[in-house]
């Protein structure tokens, strides 16, 4: 009965543990996308993002990026990590991203949440 | 007193395979989990995690969680229920006219405790008061413990999905009351009730020989064993 004790305890701090490390990466990951050139920023994307971003746009990547309307970085209001997803509230936009093998890569950005219901998803300049 | 290998087995048989076999059903639901995981993963075009990191994943975690609590609340609840309620001819029942916490005499404590008995129950006064509740004490706690994790662990499974579909992430106060919570504590609760409702009901008509948990094959319908 103890191990079943320390087994359920364990289980709780390793779920917590991985959703509170990440975030200073994560919020790096949102900071350096929001103010990096377009061909930097690019490669920040996550590979379904990006392939929607072309797909959309018609064009390159970095010329995708360059055409659309995103607000600036500046500072981290909130952070957000739940397991394998992260929410980044910058000053000018929030960015979601997720975690890769390689990192955190940004999901979706330059989202503004125009209806306040929690059930109203974002709506983003970037997303997948 | 010492016993052989062979024999302290078969003392502990019970035990020993279902330990074994809670193992081989955990083994089983991680390996089929994070396929499923990784599925909805490959779909949504994000990476795939590896078994260890699945195995400390609030997604696998909420699945372990949900259950366990639900068994350890049939347990707190049946163990204290059947102190007062009974129903006739179940072995899973005591008989009718033996309801209540019971004496001294009949529960071996007090003017009634035996040499051989358990040290707490020997010992009288607060001690033996709380060994008298000791496995509901600890059957409760760890329902609690499990319910909480559930909730810990629901959470951020929850709300990595909510990501996922660019929504804000729920506090622990709104996931509290949020469908995802109650739905995953409902739907275990209801069929740890039916598992015990049916087992009580079941055991006054039907049998199975050799088994302490059905009464002999011949004993009549009305009889609960005492």
């Amino acid at each position: 009965m103890l191990k079943q004790l320390i087994t359920i305890a364990g289980m709780v701090v390793l779920a917590g543990c991985s959703a509170a490390v990440p975030q200073g990466e994560a919020a790096a990951v949102a900071q350096r996308f929001a103010s990096a050139a377009p061909a930097e920023a690019c490669g920040l994307l996550a590979p379904e993002t990006l392939a929607q971003l072309e797909r959309r746009s018609g064009e390159g990547c970095a010329a995708a990026l360059a055409g659309l309307d995103l607000a600036g970085g500046g500072a981290v209001h909130q952070v957000e990590v739940a397991g394998e997803s992260a929410q980044v509230k910058l000053a000018g936009q929030v960015v979601f991203l997720a975690r890769f093998p390689q990192g955190w890569l940004v999901t979706a950005a330059g989202c503004h949440k125009p209806d306040p219901d929690p059930a109203e998803p974002y709506e983003c300049e970037v997303e997948p | 007193m010492s016993r052989s290998p062979r024999s302290s087995l078969r003392d502990n048989s019970l035990s020993i395979v279902f330990g074994l076999l809670l193992l081989a059903s955990v083994a089983g639901q991680a390996v089929v989990g994070l396929a499923g995981y990784n599925e909805d993963a490959r779909v949504a075009g994000l990476a795939e995690i590896g078994m260890l990191r699945y195995l400390t994943s609030s997604a696998f975690a909420v699945d372990v969680t949900e259950n366990w609590q639900s068994e350890y609340l049939q347990f707190t609840l049946f163990i204290l229920l059947t102190i007062w309620l009974v129903q006739r001819g179940s072995s899973e029942s005591k008989p009718p006219d033996q309801a209540g916490p019971g004496s001294d005499a009949e529960e071996r404590v007090g003017a009634a405790v035996e040499p051989a008995s358990p040290a707490a129950a020997r010992a009288g006064g607060p001690v033996t008061r709380l060994y008298s509740m000791s496995l509901t004490l600890l059957m409760a706690t760890i329902f609690g413990l499990s319910w909480a994790a559930q909730a810990v662990t629901g959470r951020v499974a929850s709300n990595q999905e909510r990501l996922r579909d660019l929504l804000d992430p729920l506090p622990m106060g709104e996931y509290l009351l949020h469908p995802d919570f109650w739905s995953r504590t409902f739907q275990n609760w209801q069929s740890e009730m039916l598992a015990v409702g049916s087992m009580v009901i079941f055991a006054v008509f039907l049998r199975q020989r050799g088994s302490p948990e059905s009464k002999e094959v011949g004993a009549p319908h009305d009889e609960t064993p005492g």
